[in-house]
């Protein structure tokens, strides 16, 4: 069995890392999220329908053993794309030290001013850029001139109260 | 199961010994990503108590809780350190993600104008602290009053754009 489910996250983050580099070919910048979610979906059924075709082990296997390894294979390969979106994705996508490494990149040899920075990366360019990436992907809409959160779930939330808890028992917050 | 069980078990564990080694730390005002190497004792362990259990559990398929699942354990319990260590950077580097921080204001105050947004952050916050950290990391050097970038800010860079050109992007941040 832990051939089985080894091979299924395997193959559903390889294919979710080829396919991400086609879907966002489709999608633009501003529907990162909505891009990441289809991604991780189509990963996850074609990686789990290959599976099948390369295992002849389940043939053998219970249905409850079959459904275990798919909720174990599942969770794997859950934590397999977090951690890949969050170390390599969002850093090259989204990071504002990035953004700020390439401007001053650009500069070459004879560098730039913080004053000079700013005047071309802001907050007006950073917070509108952000807005709209989370309007276009559905976490918020905006109407009559008012952000809103659309979903009561958003992930952006989660992770502010993990960071948050964490702060707090890790003593930088009390 | 039951070496799953082990994995979520130790993880708990060497959390735990995380958290009180860093604050252990803190009394003398050290504060190093350093501490998550912890997370590498713990592996070991994992790996010890896997084996262990692998050796001496006697293998039996047909029961869920006793399903040998060497590989899956040890692979699990690797990528919830990894993904905590991620969750840390924020806590190590005193950084907030922009975005986040975005929704957790419009959550808060149940609808918000650009305007009122804005005062929530500055250039301070969002970019000469993450200036200072590209110098620290020696992406970038500061002489005098200007920034340039350096050999290894040059490599990322490169890097990055090459990501970005196999997903069709060009950088925006």
């Amino acid at each position: 069995m832990d051939k089985f489910i080894v091979n299924i996250f395997l193959i559903d983050f390889c294919l979710f890392i080829i396919f991400h580099f086609i879907v966002f070919r489709f999608f633009s910048e501003s529907k990162v999220f909505k891009g990441l979610v289809l991604t991780f979906i189509l990963a996850a059924i074609t990686g789990f329908l290959i599976s099948l075709m390369l295992n002849n082990q389940w043939y053998h296997l219970a249905i409850t053993a079959f459904t275990f390894s798919l909720i174990v294979a599942f969770i794997v390969y859950l934590n397999f794309a977090f951690f890949y979106t969050l170390a390599f994705f969002g850093i090259a996508v989204t990071s504002l030290r990035v953004q700020l490494l390439s401007l001053i990149g650009k500069t070459g040899s004879e560098g730039i001013t913080s004053f000079q920075l700013t005047r071309k990366y802001n907050i007006n360019n950073i917070i509108k850029v952000r807005l709209d990436r989370l309007v276009d992907s559905g976490v918020l809409s905006y109407k009559n001139g008012y952000y809103k959160l659309d979903n009561k779930f958003s992930y952006f939330l989660v992770h502010q109260y993990i960071i948050a808890l964490l702060k707090r028992i890790y003593l930088t917050e009390r | 199961m039951i070496f799953l069980f082990l994995s979520g078990i130790i993880f708990l564990i060497t959390f735990i010994i995380h958290i009180l080694l860093h604050r252990f730390l803190l009394r003398y005002k050290i504060v190093t990503f350093k501490s998550l190497s912890i997370f590498a004792f713990g592996f070991i362990l994992d790996l010890g108590g896997v084996i262990y259990l692998y050796e001496n559990v006697p293998i039996n398929n047909s029961e869920i809780l006793f399903t040998p699942l060497p590989v899956t354990a040890l692979i699990l319990y690797v990528l919830l350190s990894l993904n905590f260590a991620i969750f840390m950077t924020s806590i190590y580097l005193k950084d907030q993600s922009p975005s986040a921080k975005l929704v957790w204001l419009v959550k808060i105050n149940s609808k918000a104008e650009l305007k009122e947004i804005k005062h929530y952050f500055s250039n301070s916050e969002l970019i000469f602290k993450r200036l200072a950290d590209l110098v620290r990391v020696r992406w970038i050097k500061k002489e005098g009053a200007r920034y340039k970038i350096i050999t290894r800010g040059k490599l990322i860079i490169k890097f990055i754009y090459f990501y970005r050109s196999l997903l069709g992007w060009k950088i925006t941040g």
